[in-house]
């Protein structure tokens, strides 16, 4: 008994020295799978971008764009900051069943902390649904879609690396929007870099 | 054996069942916390997959991933991409999570079958999409698109197999467990119950026969004395303990008592003596004080000065003299 409440405490105190790598234990999942569906939701938006604008500049912008370096992030960081981006997903013509704010469950996670790498893992794959669902919906069969679902396999990856390719969709979703603004107003410039919501 | 050595047993017989009291409680926390520890083990291992066992029948078969599938090359239509995608991704989450938890070599194999399976269907669904772009018939997609899901369901079935026999072994260890605790528990009951009903007995037994038994009897032996009964003999005079050092010491006071009787009576018969010898004897005799005063006189000397006791008790021995005689005896 003396044992166990050791080990316990021990495991209580390693959880809460080093919660990131705690909880990614957590189901199995790993930051290195959200990641994964990470890097096809940006690959979706790039393609988005495409259909949208017709423009090819905007694309090659995008592309061109990369992850900024976070530190000392938890998977509850990147559920909050995944969950501020709803109101975009929603002005690209995403429904609510695939991105709409966070429930009260997850708020409550996210405030204590006890977000997992399954929570954003479930969350990020209804993204890349609600992605492809806009593709289907926007495009002609010409258009693959299963290349939006590109089977990767990452290690390694912390939820900085996921919370920098959430910043970065965050990025270049704020650019197509603007640019889709920007068409509706008839305005021809160029939409410049837009700002982040989240310095590194 | 002296009381005060048979408190002193009991007192260790009462600690000792304390200690025995405390010792089975601890030993009851440890198998408890062994037999919580065995159902946690098989809550977090055989009930948890049992739970992801079923997640993963359902995100397969009917109503899964795989009738997502037949739909897409039926009708062609797209959203079915999505829905395959969705049902993948509870299939990857369902495969990771029951290996998180500890898996057999068996279930290892198995889980690895139906990986490989839904990868297959993955990049199918993909090939479809293509055919179905350049208006390939469905029929036609079905004859290029082979995917044979009998080994992902065989794989679930050995996954079920494997289940049982775990939750089997589980549940035959938290049974030990539970039982172990049980039976402890209740050896330690009647084993401590068993000491407390021999120490109980054990102790009202000896009070009655060592002490208040004999004390009851020494109190009726001394009430007899204090009556004035001193033939009654002293009980428990050959005990070694404090009841026989207490009736040696009544025996003592009841010794004592009598030979100051015994004493009394000698001192009555001598006075007695005396007295009669003085009564009776023809020369007079007459005590005085220091003072001279006349404290007694026999017969023969109320005789020879003519006076009746009362008259003489009291007075001065010089009353008694002639005067010149009266001078010289006060000087």
């Amino acid at each position: 008994m003396l044992t166990r409440s050791i080990i316990a405490a021990a495991m209580l105190i390693g959880m809460a020295l080093n919660p990131s790598q705690a909880s990614a234990r957590e189901l199995g999942l790993t930051p290195s799978h959200v990641y994964a569906l990470w890097v096809n939701i940006n690959d979706s938006l790039i393609g988005i971008a495409g259909v949208m604008s017709g423009d090819a500049s905007l694309r090659d912008t995008l592309s061109s764009m990369s992850p900024r370096k976070f530190d000392g992030k938890r998977p509850s960081d990147v559920l909050r900051r995944i969950g501020l981006m709803h109101s975009r997903f929603r002005s690209l013509g995403l429904s609510a069943q695939f991105s709409g704010p966070l429930t009260e469950d997850q708020q409550y996670d996210v405030e204590l902390g006890l977000a997992t790498p399954s929570d954003v893992f479930i969350r990020s794959g209804n993204i890349l649904d609600g992605l492809v669902v806009w593709l289907i919906e926007n495009t002609e069969k010409k258009q693959q879609i299963s290349g939006s679902y590109t089977r990767r396999k990452f290690h390694d990856k912390t939820p900085s690396n996921v919370f920098g390719l959430v910043d970065l969709a965050d990025r270049r979703l704020e650019m197509i929007l603007s640019k889709l603004e920007a068409r509706r107003e008839g305005l021809t410039q160029d939409v410049p870099y837009a700002s982040s919501t989240e310095a590194p | 054996m002296k009381i005060k050595t048979l408190s002193t047993v009991l007192a260790a017989t009462l600690i000792c069942t304390g200690v025995c009291i405390g010792a089975v409680s601890l030993v009851t926390v440890y198998k408890v916390g062994r037999a919580a520890d065995a159902w946690e083990t098989f809550d977090q291992g055989a009930a948890t997959k049992a739970v992801i066992l079923s997640d993963l029948r359902g995100a397969l078969g009917y109503g899964g991933m795989i009738d997502h599938f037949k739909n897409l090359v039926l009708r062609k239509d797209r959203i079915e991409i999505v829905n395959i995608q969705e049902k993948l991704r509870r299939i990857a989450v369902a495969l990771v999570s029951y290996e998180s938890l500890g898996a057999t070599e068996a279930e290892k194999r198995a889980l690895e079958q139906i990986d490989i399976i839904v990868t297959k269907y993955s990049d199918s669904a993909a090939v479809v999409e293509d055919l179905a772009a350049v208006g390939v018939a469905s029929s036609e997609i079905d004859a290029v698109i082979k995917v044979d899901d009998q080994a992902a369901l065989k794989a679930i079935e050995d996954l079920q197999s494997e289940l049982l026999a775990a939750r089997k072994a589980s549940g035959e260890q938290v049974y030990e467990s539970v039982s172990d605790v049980s039976n402890l528990v209740t050896l330690s009951a009647v084993g401590i119950a068993s000491l407390l009903v021999v120490v109980i007995v054990g102790f009202i037994s000896l009070s009655r026969m060592r002490v208040t038994g004999p004390l009851a009897k020494l109190g009726q032996t001394m009430k007899t004395l204090a009556d004035g009964d001193y033939g009654v003999a002293v009980p428990f005079m050959e005990n070694a303990d404090e009841i026989g050092a207490m009736a040696r010491t009544v025996e003592v006071f009841r010794n004592n008592v009598i030979e100051r009787l015994r004493a009394e009576a000698e001192l009555q018969e001598s006075e007695q003596r005396i007295r009669t010898l003085v009564n009776t004897m023809t020369d007079g005799i007459i005590t005085i004080d220091p003072e001279g005063i006349i404290c007694s006189a026999n017969p023969a000397a109320l005789e020879q000065f003519g006076y009746e006791r009362t008259e003489m008790l009291g007075q001065n021995v010089n009353a008694l003299m002639p005067e010149e005689f009266a001078r010289n005896h006060d000087a």
